[in-house]
């Protein structure tokens, strides 16, 4: 059986499906919740597990015989009838084991919400959003009541669903309730009632859904006034006896503001055994902020040290509160005795050419590095590159913007072992091949110097490195449009300097690209999806760009995303595509 | 294909969770602008709790949603800077009776959708401009090196930059390059 929470629609067949193989008959136990002894119930850690059998009052207390084929998984109904209100709705707490001897005997249990109703919570310490939706038609429950409790079954709130479900609450934060640890937020309980109807959720209850899925970054620990900030040092490594001069720069979030914050602060510094070596009391300044110095002991310990800034807790069951956070490094070691550059032949490259640069190695004291030993490398890292005036134009694949994932990918294109020459330096050369690599990237030239001494030192340059010897272009005059208006969009071919280059011939594609997808059978049970991107072809046009833009336009026909795709060969016979993308709205 | 109410169908990418894509119309922002945003709707008709947040919810409404792509407008405020979340929950009613015992199979139970996008705000003004600057650009050992430190705010209407007419406090260091 499904352990947990789970919904019963009170208009069909109010039946908690429990799979079954070789079980005779069940014992089913269910006690019938409502709102003042839910939470306690609930809450409890030790509710689901399945090795713990709850002795609780049940209401109800059965053995169901169950008609099952032998060796053949079924699924049958478990009817909480008995344990409703004479309209069949409800909440209840089912507790279902077998009657059957098993070397560990199993406790399945499930709250089940019998009901017409879908409450959705939105909780922040600020304020806090119900809404109360019935299940069969998805409509607004009005003139229900609403209260919010906490985990302590406190009755923090009630009030009233307004003609659309809603009904607005003053956020956790004005009832007192605060974190329980400083990774969570308190847990609120809304609960809503209607005649003999009943639904609840919990702010926790946000699995599969969580705030990060979407990208969102999120407080894990959300007050509702709270002090945040930097605190930072001037490097972030020292040798022992070295000062250090560090800062904080600290905010207070009040009524859903930022102000700056006032007031004192603690500074203060520990060891990499977590020994504090220093804390300093500071009075901040009108601008939040607060600084201070320490001389880092001689005999200091090596590795990782902490700096954090506190303050006076509101919470009163904590003293001080670490309001931000930093680290830097002690250690013992050397200064550089030498300097490694590096310098490319040019700025930019075209793919297809031999591409150049030239390492230098001296010591500090002024001496060059000759005969030591050289391991270079040029890698190739993708980037963004528009040429200068024509920023409005998408150059190039726009990877990533409407669902693809796969792009072009940092790759590694030459790395060899090599002596410096009597001068300290290293010319090298390599050749990129003609199709090799389609979109912009940066190229990385990188040497290691390593002394005899085992002190190695590396030097970098870097240098653009263009698909082809033009760059096609294409701008729409929208990206969002209603189905049937024509989309008009412009294409040039350009130099990677921005000049236009005219006679270029181009094949402009646009498609229409859906997503076909089945739900199969999962081997874990149920089912899944598998969704796969397929483009059909719109139209196509081939065309030669003149000394101006060309004007091209096309209406899709139905909503969906649509790609503009335009595609071309240099000289060099180099492939050169660019892309863009359409969204058209449904009427 | 078409929808019967004469809405579009488009086949979205479906995934296993109860996540759906929201697409804005632009990278950015600035107070005073509508956000238009496409839902990827699984569903052919939706109601919809649309929510404005940041830190907490700033503003809530109702809405029915329906096609696969259809259009909302989100205004922005003098409030958004520096950025807002819009969030949309979609619930579907039950479309088809008669379940069955197993969940798994039953497609036309009530569900829900939920979405989410960033939007960021740029108020074009509060930018501090800060620059450094030292008298030249090699010095020797035992030289006292001056440098300037600006601090300019961006003009909100022209998009000039002016002195910063308010109180800056500035922090300076200098580091050696091999630490």
């Amino acid at each position: 059986m499904t352990t947990g929470h789970g919904v019963l629609e009170a208009y069909c067949h109010r039946k908690y499906p429990l799979r079954a193989v070789n079980i005779s008959t069940v014992r089913v136990q269910a006690m019938r919740l409502k709102s003042n002894n839910l939470v306690p119930i609930l809450r409890a850690d030790s509710l689901y597990h399945r090795e713990v059998r709850l002795s609780a009052p049940f209401d109800i207390d059965r053995t169901d015989t169950l008609h099952l084929t032998e060796d053949r998984e079924s699924i049958v109904g478990v009817s909480v009838d008995d344990a409703l209100s004479t309209e069949r709705r409800g909440a209840v707490l089912l507790q279902v084991s077998s009657n059957d001897e098993a070397p560990a005997p199993r406790y399945d249990r499930a709250d089940i919400q019998v009901t017409n109703m879908s409450l959705t919570g939105k909780f922040s310490p600020d304020g806090i959003v119900l809404w109360l939706t019935t299940l069969l038609d998805a409509r607004p429950v009005a003139n229900a009541a609403v209260e919010l409790r906490d985990d302590a079954n406190r009755v923090l709130w009630q009030g009233i669903t307004n003609a659309e479900g809603f009904a607005e609450a003053p956020g956790w934060g004005s009832f007192g309730e605060l974190p329980k640890a400083p990774w969570s937020a308190p847990q609120i309980w809304a609960i809503a009632t209607k005649g003999d109807d009943m639904v609840y959720t919990a702010s926790s209850w946000n699995r599969g859904i969580e705030p990060y899925r979407f990208d969102v970054m999120t407080d894990w620990n959300p007050q509702p006034d709270h002090v945040q900030g930097v605190i930072f040092t001037d490097r972030g490594f020292y040798r022992p006896g070295d000062a250090i001069e560090f800062k904080a720069i600290l905010r207070t979030r009040q009524g859903g503001d930022w102000r700056t914050t006032s007031g004192t602060v603690l500074l203060a510094i520990r060891d990499a055994m977590g020994d504090r070596l220093m804390s300093d009391s500071v009075v901040l300044n009108g601008f939040g902020s607060a600084s201070s110095q320490f001389v880092i002991p001689p005999e200091a310990r090596l590795g990782y040290y902490s700096i954090q800034a506190s303050m006076k807790s509101t919470d009163p069951a904590v003293r001080e509160q670490v309001v931000a956070a930093g680290s830097f490094r002690v250690e013992a070691f050397r200064t550089g005795e030498f300097e490694v550059t590096a310098r490319a032949a040019q700025n930019a490259y075209t793919l297809g050419d031999t591409v150049r640069c030239t390492f230098s190695a001296r010591y500090l004291f002024g001496g060059a590095m000759k005969g030591e030993p050289v391991r270079w490398r040029i890698r190739y890292e993708p980037t963004w590159f528009t040429p200068q005036g024509w920023e409005a134009y998408a150059c190039g694949r726009s990877t990533g913007w409407y669902g693809e994932t796969a792009g072009p990918r940092t790759k590694l294109l030459v790395a060899k072992d090599a002596t410096l020459d009597a001068r300290g330096t290293l010319r090298i050369e390599a050749a990129t091949l003609v199709g090799d690599l389609q979109a912009t990237g940066t190229l990385v030239f990188e040497a290691d110097v390593t002394l005899p001494s085992r002190q190695t030192l590396s030097g970098w340059a870097t240098a653009l490195l263009h698909p082809g010897k033009f760059y096609i272009g294409i701008a729409t005059s929208t990206t969002f449009i209603a189905r049937d208006n024509a989309v008009q969009y412009n294409v040039v071919t350009v130099t990677p300097e921005g000049n236009i280059v005219a006679g270029k011939s181009l094949q402009c594609r646009v498609l229409k690209r859906e997503w076909h997808s089945i739900r199969k059978a999962s081997p874990r049970g149920g089912f899944e999806w598998e969704s796969e991107a397929v483009d059909s072809t719109l139209l196509t046009t081939p065309i030669v760009i003149d000394s101006l833009p060309t004007m091209l336009s096309f209406t899709p026909p139905q909503a969906g995303l649509y790609v503009i795709e335009v595609r071309g060969t240099d000289a060099r016979g180099n492939p050169i595509v660019s892309d863009t993308y359409v969204y058209a709205r449904g009427v | 294909m078409c929808t019967p109410g004469g809405y579009d169908y488009v086949a979205w990418e479906r995934t296993n969770d109860d996540r759906i894509e929201l697409i804005a119309d632009a990278k950015s922002y600035k107070p005073g602008d509508t956000a238009r945003l496409i839902v990827k709707n699984p569903y052919e008709r939706a109601v919809a709790l649309v929510s404005v947040e940041r830190e907490g919810i700033l503003r809530y409404w109702k809405s029915t949603l329906v096609g696969s792509a259809p259009e909302l407008r989100v205004l922005l405020n003098s409030t958004s800077p520096p950025n807002v979340f819009v969030s949309v929950i979609l619930l579907q009613k039950r479309v088809v009776g008669n379940p069955t015992l197993d969940k798994e199979q039953d497609v036309g139970k009530p569900t829900f959708k939920i979405g989410y996008i960033g939007l960021p705000v740029d108020p074009r003004t509060r930018h501090l401009v800060v620059g450094v600057a030292p008298e030249r650009n090699h010095y020797r050992p035992g030289d006292t090196v001056r440098i300037k430190l600006t601090v300019n705010a961006m003009c909100s209407t022209r998009g000039k930059r002016f002195p910063c007419t308010s109180r800056s406090r500035k922090a300076a260091c200098c580091t050696r390059e091999f630490v």
